[in-house]
């Protein structure tokens, strides 16, 4: 490589401006069973070691976990949703925060694609009525949703059960 | 010009061999020490009566592998995790695998602490980790905290917060 295309090179990179990438970027956990700060510091060690996850926050009087990904990472609530579970504490309410696109697949059920091999089925509302000119397109959409809430009266709820998405709120079109 | 450098490199290499000399016949320079309760340190030296008043030391974990558990009654990962360092104890126990739990008693037991290891199958030592002990293992940020130390007495692995069972056996079976 000759020294211009090298100060090309160079010039290029500096100029470009990352594009945020389709992912899941937050999640939000209201739990129950947090009862101490050593308890609560444990939880977020654990939920830290999970994978690509960037920090982890635990507020022990509100019993909320606020977990943010790597910037290039990857991870999948149903894996941390588990992860609570299996560090001793029960999730009342799980809210994600992603960017993707909304897709409708063969059978007419609409979708929260982040990834090729990571798509959330969504709960149909009023909002999602109003997103329909989305669906499809290569529009992306940071959206706010509820995906896991803990079943009434069940002790131990189907964690294997995939997880639903409520859209709650449309942050960004792009 | 060359001969003053020739004579200062070689008044330095005398001077390097002389340092040498010096350094394998008197006191040897302290060793790289850990500091306490990280990778790398030594099992401190402790000696307790667990909760049914007998002597537990760190003197009987000499010569094996050793996992020493922070939990308590009123913590949740902690009941999760110790089914698991039993059942390690169980399979591990007869090749020199040894567990003790060290019970902090920062708040009051939401049950009593042997009916509680009953009711969850723990049958390893449990005694009460006094804030003197904690220190001794350098001060415990959260529970859980499990450390696992090898034959010779030196931390290999520390976790704070739950972690499965399977994630200590891989690290514990080569130490055996």
């Amino acid at each position: 490589m000759n020294t211009r295309k090298l100060a090309l090179l160079v010039l290029f990179s500096s100029v470009v401006v990352p594009v945020s990438k389709a992912q899941v970027q937050r999640i939000e956990m209201r739990v129950e069973g947090m009862t101490c700060n050593y308890c609560a510091f444990g939880v977020k060690k654990h939920l830290g070691r999970q994978s690509g996850v960037q920090s982890v926050e635990v507020a022990l009087l509100d019993g909320k976990v606020d977990i943010t990904a790597k910037e290039d990472g990857h991870i999948a609530p149903a894996q941390l949703l588990k992860a609570t579970y299996d560090s001793g504490v029960t999730v009342a309410q799980m809210d994600m925060t992603a960017r993707g696109r909304i897709v409708k697949d063969s059978a007419g059920n609409f979708a929260f694609q982040v990834e090729p091999n990571q798509s959330f089925a969504i709960a149909p509302n009023d909002l999602l009525k109003s997103m329909e000119p989305l669906m499809n397109s290569l529009t992306m959409v940071t959206i706010y949703g509820e995906l896991y809430r803990k079943p009434a009266g069940e002790e131990i709820p189907n964690l294997s059960a995939p997880l639903k998405l409520l859209i709650l709120n449309v942050q960004k079109k792009e | 010009m060359l001969s003053q450098s020739l004579l200062f490199l070689s008044l330095a290499v005398i001077g390097l061999a002389g340092c040498n000399q010096h350094r394998s016949g008197g006191p040897q320079p302290q060793e790289l020490v850990s500091a306490v309760g990280e990778i790398g340190s030594r099992l401190p030296e402790f000696l307790v009566k667990d909760l049914q008043g007998r002597d537990i030391s760190s003197a009987d974990l000499r010569g094996k592998v050793a996992l020493i558990d922070f939990w308590a009654t009123w913590c949740q990962p902690c009941k999760k995790e110790m089914p698991g360092y039993q059942k390690l104890a169980d399979r591990y126990g007869p090749r020199g695998f040894a567990v003790i739990g060290l019970k902090f008693d920062t708040m009051a037991d939401t049950e009593d602490p042997i009916l509680f290891a009953k009711r969850i199958g723990v049958r390893y030592p449990l005694a009460v980790a006094v804030d003197e002990l904690k220190q001794k293992f350098g001060g415990i940020e959260g529970l859980p905290t499990t450390m696992l130390y090898d034959r010779e007495g030196i931390l290999r692995k520390k976790v704070v917060g739950f972690e499965y069972t399977s994630a200590f056996e891989s690290e514990l079976t080569p130490l055996l």
